[in-house]
């Protein structure tokens, strides 16, 4: 079943992603691009594209520069972020959430099974599920990796007064594959699904307004829902089964 | 009367001198042949009027003039065309030959490539770093054809005398050229190894600053590669392999080819006329000289410099670290993608199939459930 994001005005919505996650979701788009746009020349120094991103950013030198702007905004957001998880108790209480646990490993092999027809129901997923776990930590993975690295290939003549090249050459191809890895994983995994799945297609609108129906909520999160609302659903009452199933349950 | 007087006196003794100013204006007062007689070279016209006495005019045409006759050192081999080439006359003017010496001249440097010019395209050698500096700046003691070519035995030069050829000019560069890889096997009489001309072109030599040089930063890494990306020579001199390949996929060579001309090339590191193998200690890219050569573009760049390999393809052997970090990442992005892929297929199939499955849980429910 497909929610009609116009109906939106008349549903019981909730809070998914408030303002604050947000802007650091929006900021982090921001840095992205900028440093996909400004790297992927280099990575890719052959390929017709580089020639013309390169231009269009005028020349090696600035090409330079709008990738440290993108990389001092990436660092900016990593450090607002954990300034927040260390100083705000609902930060704290929110990243609990994301840590991965036993049920997530049971919950994407569920999710296969389901898929393939060998289990009748999904997954009963919290707040976030395997999917959206994986993505934030890979985002914070993949952070650490790009900053560190990152870092010493800006600074490469202090790094090279102590650190013998073979190491500063290992931070490079780490940066270069990384980034590779990072932008496969949005372009592909991400996209897929906030954008591309039929659940949600063209675009989930959660990263713009930050909310979600109940009934979104219900069919995507069920844990939380039971939390929020108090409620018991049942498997046979999932939305997607009450809508194509009939009111029988299974 | 003084003034009539002069002009019977001399128009009687230029009668007198030769009938030849009669009809001929010709003036060979600048000439370098001023004091020769007309008579000496057209020995035909002189020996008519000797016997006819006639001031009426002389048979035409008159025969070639043979220069021979007084230049008979200078023989005149004509590259392919050997003796039959061009004659003297083709190159040196007629009446007003000058001593090539002479800026004037027909066969002076400034007009050299003009006169060769008459049947050899040199657009290319005007335009070069000789050409300029000989019409533009007029320094003549820049290259002209005959300098490299010779005069009056015109060739086209041999392989094995081009550094001496260039080093007639450019001798501090040879003396540094002898001493590289290149000269001491050119010495030896390895006939693949580079001479001047192989990386600086004939014709068309430029200015290394010049966007047209072949040495110029942003193109000669392509011009080390002519050979060090040949696999034939490669294999011939056991030379080291994937030079290029692994310089352009370098933050260097990938600045260098978006237009960086202050990103190093091959000759900010190997050196230009003194290259030689790294193994050697005299080498700019020795291990131990390497600090200095880094250092010219990393300030304070130091022994660490040196730990690693410099545009290597990373193996176990050299470069462990860098080989099985990108070995890992190789394994993660294709397990990864591979993994996201089959999940969307699944995730798909599930959607597209889920109608119909439910009539099969609801025949046999004990099945699939836990």
């Amino acid at each position: 079943m497909r929610m009609n994001p116009k109906s939106r005005k008349n549903e019981i919505v909730h809070m998914r992603m408030p303002l604050a996650h947000r802007i650091q979701h929006w900021v982090l788009i921001l840095s992205f691009v900028l440093l996909i746009l400004s790297g992927m020349p280099v990575r890719y120094y052959d390929a017709p594209f580089s020639g013309f991103l390169l231009k269009l950013m005028g020349g090696m030198q600035m090409r330079g520069m709008v990738h440290r702007a993108g990389a001092v905004i990436l660092i900016g957001l990593c450090i607002f972020h954990l300034g927040g998880i260390i100083f705000l108790a609902r930060a704290r209480e929110e990243i609990k959430e994301f840590f991965p646990r036993l049920k997530d490993l049971t919950d994407a092999i569920h999710h296969v099974f389901y898929n393939l027809g060998r289990r009748p129901y999904p997954p009963r997923y919290g707040k976030y599920n395997f999917i959206e776990k994986f993505e934030y930590l890979a985002v914070a993975w993949g952070s650490v990796v790009m900053i560190l690295t990152g870092f010493v290939l800006w600074h490469e003549n202090f790094f090279l007064s102590f650190m013998p090249k073979w190491l500063w050459d290992a931070a490079r191809v780490a940066h270069s594959y990384e980034a590779v890895l990072a932008f496969l994983a949005i372009i592909i995994w991400h996209f897929y699904n906030v954008h591309l799945n039929p659940d949600v297609f063209p675009m989930s609108r959660i990263w713009l307004d930050g909310k979600i129906t109940e009934e979104e909520l219900k069919k995507h999160h069920v844990l939380q829902y039971e939390k929020i609302t108090g409620c018991d659903v049942p498997d046979g009452n999932l939305p997607e089964h009450s809508a194509e199933g009939g009111d029988e349950p299974f | 009367m003084f003034a009539l007087c002069t002009a019977l006196i001399i128009a009687s003794e230029n009668s007198d001198a030769s009938p030849c100013q009669n009809c001929h204006e010709t003036n060979l007062s600048n000439s370098v042949h001023k004091d020769v007689d007309c008579g000496d070279c057209h020995a035909d016209a002189a020996e008519y009027f000797a016997q006819k006495r006639s001031s009426d005019g002389h048979p035409v045409p008159l025969k070639p003039v043979a220069c021979m006759t007084c230049h008979s050192q200078q023989i005149t081999k004509h590259g392919k065309a050997g003796e039959a080439g061009p004659s003297c006359r083709d190159c040196h003017g007629t009446h007003r030959i000058l001593t090539p010496s002479n800026p004037r001249a027909s066969v002076s440097k400034f007009h050299l490539p003009e006169t060769c010019g008459k049947c050899h395209e040199n657009g290319k050698y005007s335009e070069s770093v000789h050409g300029k500096a000989l019409t533009k700046k007029g320094l003549v003691v820049s290259a002209a054809c005959s300098d490299c070519h010779g005069a009056h035995h015109v060739r086209v030069p041999k392989k094995t005398d081009i550094p001496v050829l260039c080093g007639k000019c450019h001798e501090g560069i040879l003396i540094v050229y002898e001493e590289s890889i290149h000269g001491k096997a050119h010495h030896e009489g390895v006939e693949e190894s580079p001479v001047c001309t192989d990386c600086h072109g004939e014709h068309t030599i430029a200015a290394v600053a010049s966007k047209e040089s072949s040495v110029n930063p942003l193109r000669v890494s392509e011009t080390c590669a002519h050979c060090h990306e040949n696999h034939t020579l490669i294999k011939k001199f056991n030379l080291p392999t994937q030079r290029l390949s692994t310089y352009k996929e370098s933050f260097h060579g990938i600045a260098s080819k978006f237009g960086k001309g202050n990103a190093a090339t091959c000759a900010s590191c190997h050196g230009e006329h003194d290259v030689l193998p790294s193994k050697d200690p005299k080498s700019r890219t020795h291990k131990k000289n390497l600090p200095k050569t880094c250092g010219k573009c990393h300030p304070g760049a130091g022994k660490f410099f040196a730990q690693g390999t410099v545009h290597l393809q990373p193996s176990p052997e050299h470069d462990p670290l860098v080989y099985y970090i990108r070995f890992f990442y190789k394994l993660m992005i294709s397990g990864m993608i591979g993994t996201f892929a089959l999940l969307i297929f699944i995730d798909l199939y599930g959607r597209r199939t889920r109608g119909k499955r439910k009539d099969v849980y609801e025949d046999e429910p004990e099945e699939p459930e836990e």
